[in-house]
């Protein structure tokens, strides 16, 4: 207690001065007690004062000894080296730049992605106590978080369950087709269980959420609570929505609740604009309506853990509810695993696919922040042997090697404490630009994250800057305090080549790590443009737009009329070339992914060798191939005679075609899909392959008239323009509505936008990767600069010699040119190792160029010696400058 | 100088505290006077060590100082023990007895060991 005092009081007397002048004046009336008694004893006044000092141990000794007790001397220290370094760094505005600045620049770019990371991977929900949520999904056979639950298994886990408090069955579906107030759009909603808003404690800004009887019996109750955003963007914020009536689906929906300004939902990333109740969920086309509601499988619950119980607990309980669905549900598809996660972040499925983006962000941020510590440990070297005079002297004149390193960290840390407060400024902006990249997928749905700071991100990067403060501050500071003082301060003429030897190898990281990213991003660069061009198609002047008049519960006799007649008035559109349109559920119109699941063999077994495991099957409408401009390498394409009454016939891809006939042509050779001969009739190119490192897969494709695919309804169309695709975009809108109002239109754009949508990581990768590899560059220069420039200042003396020698300005030149491309090519080569072994992280992202491309690797090496010759030219051409008799005089 | 100067420090602070309890209130240089005198003037006290002694008194609360004249007109620096402090002196006398107790078994009468 005594010693928590003492220094409580010592730390409140840091930096105050008046007990010091107190202590002046005592130690004045002690000097003055003693020479009065000492001179009653008969000694001199001068001989008194000199022996009452030397009783008192040194009049200055004490005063020092009462300072360093009065306050902390760490503490005092520390205010002493802040102001030092502040001042130091004061002295050289251009210095303290361009260091702020690279910090700023890495300690901004990986703040970022750590953004990112947080709000996909960590951030809590904006409800009450949200550690106490769990999210429970059904794992399918293939590992996958979607295999849903119904409604049975539901309410039988939430009856029996003795482990949660509450629990609510939820599915979003971001194609809810809403029509309000004159204008439409599709939103995302969720169906959930009406004690969801309680659950999660939300209480809505206005009206009420769901009462218990307004899920209990299925297609009764049409109430719906619906978000901030949605409010004002319908009703202007007018209170007079509760209870109006707006159009979901084309049923009619009372609006009963508006949710607070803040909520909007409990799913990460995927922003909800409406609630409805799951028993809402089959009526509304989603499933079905039959006695149990066992048809209509909802995507997880969420639930609320009891105080003292654990998930563990929810997992087992979750678990035996699969025994019991297997003996009271054994229609449904068994295999299904339970998984218990927190209801925080995205889902496991949506995590797992951005961990892989991430993961390759973070290593580029990471490598950038590494080269611009190397950088600046390189600057601080150098700053070190010019300021080898300063500390010197202050080792001379007594500070502890100890002290010089404090100083010198301190130095380094308030550098990087300014680089990153820049730093954290830098990334709200790149955190924007970012966030533009995962606003809108491919299917034209919205995503929202929530990117702001909170209290991870401030202390990510605050603990970034300690941590690159001490990386690049440490070794330099060592390497300053460690002087022979005796040979420095007689001049320190002797410059040792040696010593260069760290800042070269520095030099030498940097521009093999910066080689490396610049290989990156001109391998993504190609790859993206690859990407954009389209393989094996022409995504130029063409529009998509996706049709669900299921939404509405057209019959498939309705469906036919609606496709025949939207496809004859956008075949009549001026500016029109064709139009073509396929079965939309499964992926976009021109990607590897599209389609579904078929089994195809040759000889109509499918136990059978000729037989392949599953390839993917696209229903296609005529034209198809034509206004994708997919070329037809055999036969021809689907056309009007292809229709349910003729022959069944198939196009399929080379690559399937290869692997069944590889001689002669498989044009007119009878398939067997899922065990039904259908005739080929063409073999068309391989669509844009997954990637470089992958062959192209097979594929298959049906004429749309001879599937079963109109009964499904969900079409998306492709209609090739002969001008601007975005010009037409609301041209082609207004005629598909003129042919009928009600239907629910998406995913409207050009296939340009979508490309650029479905290749979100290619893109953003080669963006953020370009950028750093720019920057990367631009400092190794810098650094290369450097060290050339400070070579040229400490050799004067022996440039001096050889001019008056006799050399020529041109072997001056020459001299420091060669030193220049001796590192950088030393850095080439290293950078190409590196490069090589780093640019296997990027393979999934390369398309229509190999990893190991060697014009980029040609053209890379090429440029980095260009710009290490322009950064070799300026000190060098000092050099060249210097003047003999100067240059001997000055030392 | 350390280590030895920290056990001095102890022992000097234990004399200042029993000083100013028998004398009441008194200035630095009385007390360094006083506890030379007492002493037999066997001890010669450094002064600057003394001042840093009720220094280190005054941090932790056992006494407290505040400025006094003494002959007529002169000022000087006064400490005076606290409440704090008289404890504080008990448990240091306790703890000494204690101690020498100890010490004197092993080393005062060796023929009973």
């Amino acid at each position: 207690m005594r010693k928590l005092r003492a220094l409580w009081m010592r730390l409140r007397h840091a930096g105050r001065q008046r007990s010091e002048s107190d202590f002046a004046t005592e130690l004045e009336s002690h000097l003055d007690m003693h020479i009065d008694d000492s001179i009653r004893a008969g000694m001199t006044p001068e001989e008194a004062r000199r022996q009452a000092v030397i009783r008192l141990g040194g009049l200055e000794q004490t005063r020092q000894a009462y300072r360093e007790q009065i306050t902390l001397p760490s503490i005092q220290s520390f205010r002493q080296d802040l102001l030092y370094a502040l001042r130091q760094l004061r002295k050289a505005p251009g210095f303290t730049t361009v260091a702020v600045l690279t910090l700023a620049l890495g300690i901004g770019f990986n703040t970022s992605v750590f953004s990112f990371l947080n709000a996909l991977f960590l951030k809590a929900l904006a409800v009450s106590n949200p550690e106490q949520l769990v999210r429970i999904y059904a794992r399918g056979p293939s590992g996958h978080y979607g295999a849903g639950f119904s409604y049975p298994e539901f309410k039988q886990l939430r009856d029996h369950s003795s482990s949660l408090e509450a629990l609510s069955i939820e599915a979003e579906r971001p194609q809810l087709h809403l029509v309000a107030n004159g204008d439409s759009e599709e939103i995302r909603g969720e169906f959930v269980s009406a004690n969801y808003f309680t659950l999660l404690g939300i209480q809505p800004r206005l009206g009420r959420g769901f009462l218990p009887e307004e899920d209990a019996a299925l297609d009764r109750d049409a109430v719906a609570v619906i978000s901030d955003q949605l409010w004002a963007r319908y009703f202007n914020r007018d209170p007079a929505a509760l209870g109006s009536e707006i159009r979901i689906n084309g049923m009619l929906i009372k609006v009963i609740g508006i949710a607070p300004p803040k909520f909007d939902g409990d799913l990460t990333g995927l922003p909800a604009d409406i609630w409805l109740p799951a028993m809402m969920f089959g009526p509304m086309g989603y499933g079905c309506i039959d006695g149990t509601y066992q048809c209509s499988l909802f995507d997880a619950m969420i639930g609320r853990v009891k105080a003292r119980e654990s998930a563990a607990q929810v997992q087992a309980e979750a678990d035996s509810l699969m025994v019991w669905s297997a003996t009271n549900w054994p229609e449904r598809p068994s295999r299904r695993q339970i998984a218990v996660t927190s209801a925080n972040g995205e889902s496991p499925d949506d995590q797992a696919d951005d961990l892989v983006q991430l993961h390759l962000l973070m290593s580029v941020t990471a490598c950038l922040l590494l080269i611009a510590c190397v950088n600046l440990a390189g600057l601080l070297l150098a700053r070190g042997v010019t300021r080898k005079k300063e500390i010197t002297i202050r080792l001379s004149i007594g500070a502890s090697r100890r002290r010089i390193v404090k100083q010198l960290l301190t130095e380094s840390l308030m550098l990087a404490s300014l680089g990153g407060a820049v730093g954290i400024g830098m990334s709200l902006a790149i955190t924007r630009v970012l966030s533009r990249f995962y606003a809108t997928d491919s299917e034209g749905f919205h995503h929202h994250y929530d990117l702001g700071l909170d209290w991870r991100v401030l202390l990510y990067s605050v603990g970034l800057a300690i941590f690159t403060g001490i990386l690049f501050g440490l070794l330099p500071a060592i390497r300053s305090s460690r002087q022979d003082l005796a040979t420095e301060l007689k001049g320190g003429a002797i410059e040792r080549q040696t010593k260069g030897l760290l800042r070269h190898v520095l030099v030498i990281g940097q521009l093999a790590l910066s080689m490396a990213l610049v290989i990156a991003s001109g391998l993504l660069v190609r790859s993206a443009s690859t990407v954009e061009r389209g393989t094996h198609f022409d995504p130029e002047h063409v529009i998509v737009m996706r049709l669900r008049p299921e939404l509405l519960k057209y019959s498939p006799q309705q469906i036919e009329t609606l496709l025949n007649a939207v496809n004859q008035r956008l075949s009549l559109t001026p500016g029109v070339e064709s139009v073509a349109f396929m079965e939309g559920g499964e992926g976009v119109v021109w990607n590897w992914r599209s389609g579904r699941d078929a089994h195809v063999s040759v000889s109509g077994q499918t136990t059978a060798a000729d037989a392949l495991p599953t390839v993917l099957k696209q229903d296609v409408s005529d034209s198809f191939f034509r206004t994708l401009r997919v070329p037809i390498l055999q036969g021809r394409e689907f056309g009007q005679r292809d229709r349910p009454s003729s022959a069944r016939v198939a196009v399929v891809n080379e690559a399937l075609a290869r692997r069944f006939w590889s001689v002669g042509s498989a044009v007119g050779r009878t398939l067997f899909v899922n065990d039904q001969p259908v005739q080929i009739i063409g073999v068309s190119a391989d669509m844009q392959p997954r990637s470089s490192a992958h062959s192209p897969e097979p594929h298959l494709y049906f004429s749309y008239w001879q599937s079963d695919a109109v009964r499904e309804g969900d079409i998306r169309f492709a209609i090739r323009v002969t001008g601007d695709a975005n010009l037409l975009l609301r041209e082609v809108h207004k005629v598909i509505q003129s042919v009928d109002a009600n239907v629910p239109v998406g995913e409207d754009m050009s296939l340009v936008q979508q490309i650029k949508l479905d290749y979100t990581s290619v893109l953003l990768a080669q963006d953020v990767i370009s950028l750093c590899s720019l920057i990367a560059l631009s400092l190794s220069a810098i650094g290369l600069y450097s060290v050339l420039a400070f070579a040229v200042r400490t050799r004067t003396r022996e440039i001096g010699v050889r001019i008056a020698l006799g050399a020529g300005r041109g072997d001056v030149l020459r001299l420091f040119l060669k030193e220049g491309m001796k590192l950088s090519l030393v850095g080439a080569v290293t950078g190409v190792i590196a490069a090589l072994l780093a640019t296997r992280l990027l393979r999934s992202l390369l398309f229509g160029v190999e990893a190991t491309d060697v014009p980029i690797y040609a053209g890379v090496v090429g440029l980095l010696l260009l710009v290490a010759l322009a950064a070799s030219l300026i000190p060098a051409a000092r050099a060249a400058s210097v003047d003999p008799i100067e240059a001997l005089r000055s030392e | 100088v350390g280590g030895k100067s920290d056990v001095w420090l102890g022992t000097l602070s234990s004399m200042v505290l029993k000083t100013l309890e028998t004398m009441g209130s008194q200035h630095g240089y009385g007390l360094a006077r006083r506890i030379e005198q007492i002493s037999g003037n066997l001890l010669v006290l450094n002064y600057g060590t003394l001042y840093l002694a009720l220094l280190k008194l005054e941090q932790e609360g056992s006494i407290i100082s505040e400025w006094g004249i003494f002959d007529k007109n002169r000022k000087a620096m006064f400490y005076k023990l606290t409440r704090a402090g008289k404890k504080h002196l008990e448990r240091e006398t306790s703890d000494w007895e204690q101690a020498t107790a100890i010490v004197a078994r092993f080393l005062g009468s060796p023929e009973r060991a």
